[in-house]
Order: structure tokens, then sequence, then C-alpha cells
């Protein structure tokens, strides 16, 4: 709907933080997730946005949820035989998230949340005050 | 629904009386406000209030939409709260402006009515 443009673009903004949140919470849940050593180990969860084209979309703009993907590099092999989950050489893959970055990510996306909202509330007083106009 | 029983004031009454309509129906059942929406339209186009009407059917959309997500919300499919919230604020602004803008129409048309002839 083009009345409310400001509203829908918010929305999506506030659908992409709410992926994200989620994509957090997974990530912070298996922080302390090994697997065997040999075997893939639980990578932290990355959420990929795209912003939406305001001319394919009807005037209205907004961000959306391309993809969930797994974060690369190597995880940390931990030395630990008498570990039940250990492979043949005793190594245990430990998971690939940075709790650090992930506690950070978590206030961004928490703020990101937030700012949209904000957005609608005032959207919603803007349009309340135009419905002002001429009145006695 | 007795929208054909009033005629004679063209295109306000028809509207508001669809108006009230769309207000029955959401606050009873949601599965009314399609057929608001279709005497609406049928009024419209009847008596030349076309703009108005197009204005009220695009409010009674957002109540339907409104409406679809609150029941989604009751039943526990919904997954984005503020996806309720947002559609709740719309329909809440449509209806709104459909409000502002009938007082503003029965106003002229009271200052009409009032003129010495």
């Amino acid at each position: 709907m083009g009345l409310f443009g400001a509203i829908d673009a918010a929305t999506s903004g506030a659908h992409v933080s709410r992926v994200w949140l989620d994509a957090i919470s997974d990530n912070v849940a298996n922080v302390n997730t090994d697997r065997p050593g040999d075997e893939e180990p639980f990578r932290a969860r990355m959420v990929r946005v795209t912003s939406v084209d305001r001319r394919e979309n009807g005037g209205v703009g907004g961000a959306a949820v391309v993809a969930i993907q797994n974060r690369g590099g190597d995880p940390a092999l931990v030395y630990d035989p008498d570990n039940p989950i250990a492979d043949e050489f005793g190594r245990v893959a430990k998971p690939v998230v940075d709790l650090g970055v992930e506690m950070t990510n978590l206030l961004i996306a928490n703020r990101s949340y937030q700012a949209n909202l904000r957005v609608i509330e005032h959207a919603r007083d803007s349009y309340k005050s135009a419905l002002q106009i001429g009145s006695r | 629904m007795a929208v054909g029983a009033i005629p004679a004031f063209t295109p306000m009454l028809p509207a508001t009386s669809g108006l009230a309509g769309a207000w029955g129906a959401t606050v009873g059942a949601g599965q009314g406000v399609q057929g608001v929406q279709g005497a609406v339209g049928a009024v419209g186009s009847a008596t030349g209030g076309g703009d108005f009407v197009a204005s009220l059917t695009d409010a009674a959309s957002a109540l339907n939409e409104a409406d679809r997500l609150g029941r989604q919300l009751a039943t526990g499919e919904l997954t984005d709260v503020h996806e309720y919230m947002a559609a709740a604020t719309k329909a809440n602004l449509s209806v709104e402006f459909i409000v502002t803008v009938r007082d503003r129409a029965v106003e002229a048309f009271q200052e009409i009515m009032r003129m010495q002839v």
C-alpha cells in the first residue's frame, strides 16, 4: 500500500532485525557445541541482507533477507582423547562462533529493531498530524 | 445492511453506512469484511462517490489484513509480532482518515443545507 510507505519499509527492517536476532540466538546457544575433530564443526549463522528496489516494489523500499549462510574459517581443534566424541586422533572441533562478536551483534540487532519500531511510531504521529489540517 | 435505502445524499451517506458496516463486520466476524467491500463498491459505482469508496475499500482491506494477522497471533501461527502491530496501526490510520474525510464532507453538506434560499 503506497499510503503507508514508511510503515512498510520500517516493518521490513524490523523483520530483518528479527531474523538476525534469531540467528544470534542460535549462535550463542551453540557456543559450547563441540563436534568430533574429523566432522564439520558448528558454524555461526550469518544473515545476508539486500535492499529492496523501490521502483520494482511500488515505490516502497526496505530491506529483505536473502539467505542465511555459515561462517567460514577453520575451527579450533582441541586435543582431548578422553572426550567420548573425540576422533581417532583424540581431537575435538570447537564451534566457529566468537561470543564477543555475537554479543556485540546482539546489541546492534536489538537497537536496529527498536529503531525500526520507532520509525513506525513517528510515521504514525506524522500521518495523524496530517489529519489535523484545517480542523477547528 | 441497508445501503440502498438512502440514495438521497449522493456521495456521502452510502459511504458512511458502509463504514458502519465495516466496523460491525470486523468487530463481529472477520469474514464479513469481504462482503462489505463488495457492497461498498456497488454503491460507489451507482452513485458516483468512487474516489471516497476506493479509499474506504483500502481501509476495509487494511482492517481485513489486521484481522487476518490477529487471528494468526491468537492461533500461534504468527512469527513476527511487529507485523501485526504495523497492520493494526495501518488499519487504525486508514479508519481515522476515512472518518475525518466523512466528517468534513458532512460538515460541508450541513453548511450548504443551512443556506437561505
